[in-house]
């Protein structure tokens, strides 16, 4: 699904709910790019790293990661901190999403080199306000991402 | 022996003493006064043998005269020789116990005897007229030597008992001397005595005295004893109960000890069933933690399919109104629809929405114990001016009148700080009553001097108040008193309570219903060393 003209969106999301919601909204909110969705934080490193732990591609530009913090397997957090320590995924953008809203955990996010942490909302419409700002972050991103590309 | 019968002895002693000496000073004067008696009976024989030597002098003298006047007649008078006869008589009485004296008075009387009866011849022969014979034979010097033997007999007896004299004499100043040296053996031999019994008394009661003392300041300094004194007086009575006291003193001491060990055990088991305490209320906060937090995932789900189906909704009368079908089809649809199921989904939001909001106290709730503090000197005066500046538009709204006094500082985390007040100015403004204008006044108690490192601060009202009944349950999580008159999940005192107590302070309320509440909360001046505010270095996160 990914173009490499456009932005794609990787979501690791385990709750299936969630993760239709996610892409809904985001759809609604008028985001058309690429979208994945991958049920933990093992099929994430599997996607960006091969079975001897080298990056699968030499390169990941147009592609925004979408981290839920507690999924099984290997958490959100684990998946941050392993793209953030290879120089290929470093560059990725990152945004945390997740029901925690405990200052500790958003504070080691940003400390792993997170790009964005958003607390998923209950309320629909400060949700969808997330989503709004998710989508206006993509959109800035996309800028740079365009202009490197173009080069 | 008690001590009275010892100090009886004390003067005893020396008495008995004194009654000896004085016993052998009145037998000394005793003697002495024999031998004056004797002195003077010598004197009286040397007297009465003079006695005897006068009648017989003048019986010569008789005589001669007779014969120088030639005139026998003074010769017939006997009355010389019997006075003679009466001197020797008395004489004898005087020496009849000195055989030797009695001897010589008996030679005298014989001499006396003979005398007289030469002298009865000299007499005869003058009245018969033959003076010459008798001038002859008074010439004769035999008729001297009888008068001579009667002298000379009578001066050996008085030389002999002069001689008796000097010996009786020399008697009495012996007996005087023995006297004075008595005299003063008793007085000498008394102070030594007293002198003796005294050191001797003093000696054993001063000593064991010494001990006893010596034992009595041991026992208030908590020393050891000396072993009991001897005897068997009060002191050592005395002695004898300062050794029980001194048991007793230690058997209580040992008392004390194990009480205290006992009481040092149980502060342990205290300390650790705190511990315990502590380590259960953590676990809870951690267990609602992750449920609440577990809990939410659903219910973004459910919030946001509730949302999606109210959108499917929309789709739905816009596809049904562009279908073919007739009104009363599609009246009949719509109303099912909006009757039914947008009713229900409005219900389901309105639960999820209330869930949402219970868990989020409850998350509120339990960060409280596990966030971590950064405690230092905060600013109550701008704590409090914050929170009155961001309730301005409420407080504005209800017209109520909000004053606060100069607040000293206090020791702890300044949002801690502000939430406690925050809470407390928001619910007294909150529940003011609509009926009279309100006052809220934030201020501070004087300083009490047994706790002099905390301080009262009082937020007080003149609002609804709270019925006395509910008091109690203030401070309680989900107790909502008037849940019509503010918004809320009923955890805010709950909440600050955890913080004031996790700053080691206390809070509390008192209220009169229809007049007014007042909130007070202590809070420490200066850094406190409290187990509430330690927890939080055992907090964990939760991922």
């Amino acid at each position: 699904m990914a173009d490499s003209e456009e932005v794609g969106i990787l979501l690791v999301e385990d709750d299936d709910g969630h993760a239709l919601l996610v892409e809904k909204n985001l759809r609604r909110a008028g985001l058309s790019n690429g979208f994945l969705r991958l049920k933990d934080g093992q099929e994430a490193l599997d996607y960006f790293f091969n079975s001897d732990g080298a990056p699968s591609k030499p390169g990941f530009d147009s592609i925004v990661v979408l981290l839920d913090v507690n999924m099984p397997r290997v958490s959100g957090v684990d998946v941050l901190k392993r793209l953030k320590e290879s120089d290929v995924t470093a560059n990725i953008p990152i945004i945390m999403l997740t029901t925690t809203d405990d200052p500790r955990e958003i504070e080691r996010c940003y400390d792993y080199g997170c790009n964005l942490y958003i607390t998923k909302p209950v309320e629909y419409e400060a949700f969808i306000e997330a989503v709004r700002r998710l989508g206006f972050f993509l959109q800035i991103i996309k800028v740079p991402t365009a202009g490197r590309g173009g080069a | 022996m008690k001590l009275f019968k010892k100090g009886l002895l004390l003067v005893a002693i020396p008495g008995l003493f004194e009654l000896g000496l004085l016993g052998v000073l009145y037998k000394s004067q005793e003697n002495a006064t024999q031998a004056e008696v004797w002195a003077l009976h010598t004197k009286d024989v040397i007297i009465q043998a003079a006695e005897v030597r006068e009648p017989v002098l003048l019986q010569s003298a008789r005589l001669r005269a007779a014969i120088i006047l030639n005139d026998p007649s003074g010769l017939e008078k006997k009355d010389l020789w019997e006075s003679i006869e009466k001197e020797v008589n008395e004489l004898r009485d005087f020496v009849v116990d000195n055989p030797s004296q009695l001897r010589a008075t008996e030679q005298i009387r014989a001499s006396v005897k003979e005398y007289h009866t030469w002298t009865d011849q000299q007499t005869e022969l003058l009245k018969n007229g033959r003076r010459d014979e008798l001038v002859a034979a008074l010439r004769d010097p035999k008729a001297l030597s009888l008068i001579q033997v009667i002298q000379r007999q009578l001066a050996d007896f008085i030389k002999v008992e002069e001689a008796l004299d000097d010996v009786r004499q020399q008697r009495v100043i012996e007996a005087r001397k023995l006297q004075n040296i008595a005299l003063w053996i008793a007085l000498i031999g008394s102070v030594l005595a007293a002198a003796i019994a005294a050191k001797i008394f003093s000696k054993d009661v001063g000593g064991r005295l010494a001990v006893l003392t010596d034992n009595a300041r041991q026992l208030s300094e908590g020393g050891a004893l000396a072993s009991a004194v001897g005897g068997n007086d009060e002191i050592t009575d005395l002695d004898r109960v300062l050794h029980e006291t001194h048991g007793r003193l230690k058997q209580a001491e040992e008392n004390a000890r194990a009480y205290r060990e006992q009481l040092e055990g149980h502060a342990r088991e205290l300390a650790l069933v705190n511990d315990d305490l502590q380590r259960q209320t953590q676990d809870n906060e951690m267990f609602i933690y992750s449920v609440s937090h577990d809990l939410r995932s659903p219910l973004v789900n459910l919030q946001g399919f509730s949302k999606e189906l109210h959108h499917s909704i929309r789709e739905m009368h816009d596809t049904i109104a562009e279908s073919n079908l007739n009104d009363k089809d599609k009246q009949r649809i719509h109303d099912l629809i909006e009757d039914d199921v947008e009713v229900s989904l409005k219900f389901i939001r309105t639960a999820v929405s209330r869930s949402a909001s219970i868990i989020d106290s409850m998350l509120r709730l339990s960060r409280v114990g596990r966030v971590e503090y950064q405690s230092q000197h905060a600013d109550v005066n701008t704590i409090v001016g914050r929170v009155i500046d961001a309730m301005s538009s409420t407080i504005r709204q209800r017209e109520a009148l909000v004053l606060a006094q100069p607040l000293p500082p206090c020791y702890g985390d300044p949002t801690a700080i502000e939430q406690i007040f925050g809470n407390l100015v928001g619910n007294a403004v909150n529940y003011l009553d609509p009926k009279r204008p309100g006052t809220v006044e934030i201020g501070v108690l004087p300083s009490d001097p047994g706790q002099p490192n905390f301080r009262t601060y009082y937020v007080k009202d003149n609002g609804l108040g709270i019925p006395a009944d509910y008091l109690g349950k203030m401070f309680s999580a989900f107790n909502r008193l008037h849940a019509d008159v503010a918004q809320g999940e009923g955890v805010g005192l709950a909440l600050i309570k955890r913080i004031v107590m996790r700053h080691g302070g206390k809070i509390w309320v008192e209220s009169t219903e229809g007049v007014g509440t007042t909130f007070y909360t202590s809070l420490p001046v200066t850094p406190t060393d409290s187990p509430a505010s330690q927890l939080a270095q055992g907090e964990q996160t939760h991922g």
